[in-house]
């Protein structure tokens, strides 16, 4: 428990150091989600496949990118890539595991409220969605894109670790990254022939209680498993 | 007394630069300066100390722990003050004072406020909009007050004004007298090492060339002008210049000279820049 109060306390700083700057960037991208958003009902009704991917952008990169360019991951000497602050913080008697649980804490700040907003925005901007969906069946909805945004979300707050990358390599990680959404993608357009918002919708209406434990259990999961992760590329990583 | 830190068999290699194996050992009470050339592995070894890397063999322990073991308590006992410093920008000085202070148990907060009103810091400033010499200052201000055994300093006065170097020097001066403890200095100014140094840990590409304590140094190395050149090398000759020569033994050079028949007309010891230009070529 000290450890998290440790990790708030930290995590403080880095959040107040820029809040207005913050606030004004999660106004933007409010902005962005809402007019991304303003074409659910296009998706419900013609099954606009590149509104998944949006969605996607908007619950897994937006979060980090929404970070203050000072505090985001950034080349430092040769080819370290990392943020700032996991330097610093290692300079001083801070223990890795409250350097991680400080990350957490402000990608969570950057994270969650952000997704709170464009969930209920949904509900909000869509009548097709809002005639759909029951009051449980919303919740289950709401949670299991919470439980995306921290299984494959939290994996951008765990990278900030960072390390030694050729630029090379960079590269090529990010073009397999890219290749493997792409067939992930194509793979669940061909096998649910829906897509990805309109599956999680059905999970939710057929299934409301099974989605909210089992998308639980995945946040619980993802949640310890990118701590984990972190911990451990911090401690492989040369900071040099 | 056992060392507060010892690094035995350190290695290191990072692309074509290999560092080690390197040894050694710091004492309480001693000032060590880490002298090289640029690229020598002085911060690579500094920063391997407070366990940002990870070596490839040997140990380090600071206060009988590993330095990558679970324990990190460690890290309450050393201030580290690196030549870059990374992630303080979007901070100001008071907001940095706040943070840091609140690691250290015995933090001076009259020490710090000495510090500020001695270089004239101004603490409402964001760190990375401040002057590199203030920031270097700044640094200072919040490296000495936490009263740490070990501070460890990497190249602190290379921005700084020569007045703020002689207040500089004359804090740490003052810090040492305070309390048993140690320091670890990287610098590149002879004046840092001539005025503050105990001992002189020397590297070249990585290697150590030696670990000497700074007055035997200064006093194992002589100048000699001679009535004639010798045919034959002297003992511990380092340099040779016609009639004028240095040695780095001078007990058997000058009892060479005098069985050779040459006549020293002067001697002169070197100073201390001299010395370690001889040690790096």
């Amino acid at each position: 428990m000290h450890t998290w109060k440790q990790a708030y306390w930290l995590a403080g700083f880095e959040l107040k150091a820029r809040m207005k700057r913050s606030l004004l960037m999660l106004a933007f991208y409010t902005a962005v989600g809402f007019v991304c958003i303003s074409s659910f009902d296009v998706y419900l009704t013609e099954n606009f496949y590149a509104f998944d991917l949006l969605f996607l952008l908007l619950f897994i990169m937006f979060p980090a990118w929404m970070k203050p360019k000072i505090f985001q991951m950034q080349k430092m000497d040769g080819d370290l890539w990392t943020v700032p602050a996991v330097i610093m913080l290692q300079q001083l008697p801070v223990p890795k595991a409250v350097i991680v649980k400080s990350r957490f804490i402000i990608h969570s700040v950057y994270s969650f409220p952000y997704q709170l907003i464009l969930l209920v925005m949904l509900l909000a901007v869509s009548p097709a969605f809002r005639e759909m969906i029951t009051p449980l069946s919303y919740m289950a909805f709401l949670i299991i894109w919470l439980a995306v945004s921290v299984a494959a979300g939290f994996a951008m707050a765990a990278s900030e670790a960072g390390g030694t990358y050729d630029t090379k390599l960079l590269a090529k990680s990010m073009i397999y990254l890219v290749l493997g959404i792409a067939i992930f993608y194509a793979a669940f357009q061909w096998l649910a022939d829906e897509g990805l918002i309109y599956w999680t919708i059905g999970l939710a209406q057929n299934w409301p209680l099974m989605s909210i434990v089992v998308s639980l259990l995945i946040i619980y999961a993802g949640w310890n498993y990118w701590q984990r992760v972190m911990k451990k590329d911090i401690e492989k990583a040369d900071y040099l | 007394m056992p060392s507060w830190i010892e690094i035995n068999g350190l290695q290191k290699s990072m692309d074509d630069f290999q560092l080690g194996p390197i040894s050694l050992a710091i004492e309480p009470g001693t000032i060590t300066a880490l002298v090289g050339n640029n690229g020598s592995g002085k911060s690579t070894l500094l920063k391997l100390v407070m366990n940002l890397a990870n070596a490839d063999a040997g140990s380090i322990e600071v206060f009988g722990k590993p330095v990558d073991g679970k324990d990190e308590s460690w890290k309450r006992k050393l201030a580290f003050q690196p030549q870059k410093i990374i992630g303080w920008d979007a901070y100001t000085g008071t907001t940095l004072k706040k943070m840091i202070s609140s690691f250290y148990e015995k933090w001076d907060e009259a020490l710090f406020e000495r510090i500020v009103r001695l270089f004239d810091i101004p603490l409402d400033k964001r760190f990375g909009k401040l002057s590199e010499g203030m920031q270097q200052k700044l640094s200072l201000a919040l490296a000495l007050p936490r009263n740490t055994d070990v501070l460890i300093l990497d190249e602190p006065t290379a921005f700084l004004d020569i007045p703020s170097k002689r207040y500089f020097m004359d804090l740490l001066i003052d810090w040492m007298e305070a309390e048993e403890r140690a320091i670890i200095i990287a610098s590149h100014q002879t004046d840092d090492l001539r005025k503050l140094a105990d001992y002189l840990f020397v590297m070249r590409e990585g290697k150590a060339i030696g670990h000497y304590e700074k007055e035997t140094l200064l006093e194992s190395y002589r100048r000699y002008w001679l009535d004639e050149t010798p045919d034959g090398s002297v003992p511990g000759e380092v340099s040779r210049d016609r009639q004028r020569i240095v040695s780095a033994d001078p007990a058997a050079a000058e009892h060479y000279f005098a069985v050779e028949n040459i006549r020293i007309i002067d001697h002169a010891a070197l100073d201390l820049e001299e010395i370690i230009d001889m040690l790096l070529k």
